[in-house]
């Protein structure tokens, strides 16, 4: 599974890291620009931290 | 009515609905309100107010509130007379909008917050020490119109606690117009004034580390920003981060009152309040949003026209999500929604980070100290408008010995 988020739609609502800060790391001022292979064990937080973001900002691929 | 409707309106687009006064009518819960009278109805055009838009759809909403390019949002005021000065970022429109808000980022960040924890918590921990043996106290009062206003202006702007009460009273008289407008505008104008006044107070002595102080310095496209900018970026602090956390923390707290089931599910397992913060928060986004049409265009069917006003309802989003299992019920276990309760898009609430922590922290340390509480059954009256609030939350609790309750 790869999550990459959009730095252009990201907006700082940082409920990725909030649910899933795991996966989901931010800059000094609170942004995603995750783009990472996520290891298994961490998918289903990867999943949730996606679904969380208020502006979709994050594709999640599964690779199939 | 219809008559004085533009005419890119159809008949059928029209109803009245005035959204200061009409969710309050019925002298019922406004938000309910909105839900029960909106929420799977369509689009429409209001003719108060020199008319406007009503965004019923969530996904459409949505998009309003997330697209400046097609919904400017240089004019926020919908039935009320403006500010003395712009609010800055909030009436910009990207690209504008991005370099003030490059400026702020750092002071609200995630970070920012986490740093003002121990301030935060030792204010909340004050707060409900002080009527824990009281039995009942006015929630809003007594607390959580205490909070958020003592960390901005003791730990956000640095100025001395003394001046809160006064701060009190000035987001007291702004907030309640229509109800007094004389007393908004009035009370608009000294807190421009006094904040004139530290603005410059600060530029002579500058604090290490201060926001006033390095927004005096700051430079905007290779200027150093105009006083009146300044002032416009401090007021919208002002406005938009003290009776907002208030309302929600309002909302939240009578909430969790009249429901003993989920209070009891965050006194049993505390590691749930900020899945409970945002839960609540989803159920009551209680700042509507109001935009402006850019250009004529069909938005979803209905003919816009540039200049045309836009009312945006969050709490329908939130209410209305069809992803979500019972979006109408509160459920703190649910996945994490992704509601608008902050707003979307490049305006997203600054302080959401802030107010989070804010919330998450009184709920801790207030059903640590108080557990068990309910309302005292008077009836509850609301405001409508920009913000849905309660005016007032009585609460009644036994007191418990105090070195029980905290242990």
């Amino acid at each position: 599974m790869r999550v990459t988020a959009d730095s252009a739609k990201c907006m700082g609502h940082a409920r990725c890291f909030a649910v899933a800060s795991t996966v989901y790391q931010l800059d000094d001022d609170g942004y995603c620009a995750v783009d990472m292979t996520v290891p298994q064990e961490l998918e289903v937080d990867a999943e949730r931290g996606a679904a969380a973001c208020p502006e979709g900002a994050i594709t999640v691929d599964n690779g199939s | 009515m219809t008559s004085l409707c533009p005419a890119h309106v159809t008949a059928d687009q029209v109803r009245e609905f005035d959204w200061q006064r009409d969710p309050l009518r019925d002298g019922g819960d406004p938000m309910d309100w909105y839900t029960n009278e909106f929420l799977g109805k369509p689009t429409f055009w209001s003719p108060v107010y020199g008319g406007y838009w009503v965004v019923t759809e969530p996904a459409q909403i949505r998009e309003v509130i997330s697209k400046p390019e097609l919904f400017s949002s240089r004019n926020v005021g919908l039935g009320y007379a403006g500010f003395p000065v712009k609010l800055i970022p909030l009436q910009n429109d990207p690209p504008d909008h991005t370099k003030y808000r490059r400026l702020l980022a750092p002071y609200f960040s995630p970070r920012a917050a986490d740093e003002l924890e121990p301030a935060i918590r030792a204010k909340a921990i004050e707060l409900v020490e002080a009527i824990r043996d009281k039995g009942e106290c006015e929630f809003i009062d007594a607390v959580c119109g205490q909070l958020p206003q003592h960390v901005f202006v003791k730990d956000i702007l640095h100025l001395p606690a003394e001046e809160i009460p006064t701060f009190l009273q000035w987001e007291h008289d702004m907030m309640h117009h229509p109800r007094d407008a004389q007393d908004a505008q009035r009370a608009g104008a000294e807190v421009i004034r006094y904040l004139q006044k530290t603005v410059e107070e600060r530029s002579k002595n500058p604090i290490e580390g201060d926001m006033l102080s390095e927004l005096f310095q700051a430079e905007v496209d290779g200027r150093r920003m105009p006083l009146e900018d300044l002032l416009g970026v401090v007021l919208l602090l002002f406005l938009a981060g003290l009776d907002t956390v208030t309302t929600a923390m309002a909302w939240s707290f009578r909430y969790l009152a009249e429901h003993p089931g989920h209070r009891k599910q965050i006194l049993e397992n505390p590691e749930l309040i900020p899945s409970a913060v945002e839960e609540l928060l989803r159920y009551h986004a209680f700042a509507n949003e109001v935009r402006t049409v850019v250009d004529d265009f069909d938005f979803h069917g209905t003919k816009m026209a540039a200049g045309d006003r836009v009312l945006a309802i969050p709490s329908l989003v939130g209410r209305g999500d069809e992803t979500l299992d019972n979006p109408k019920d509160v459920d703190f276990l649910r996945q994490p929604a992704p509601h608008p309760a902050f707003g979307l898009g490049p305006h997203r609430c600054l302080g959401s980070h802030l107010a989070r922590k804010e919330m998450q922290i009184l709920m801790e340390e207030f059903h640590r100290r108080i557990p068990d509480y309910e309302l005292t059954g008077e009836p509850l009256t609301y405001h409508a408008g920009g913000n849905i609030g309660i005016d007032a939350l009585k609460l009644r609790w036994t007191p418990t010995t105090s070195k029980e309750a905290s242990a």
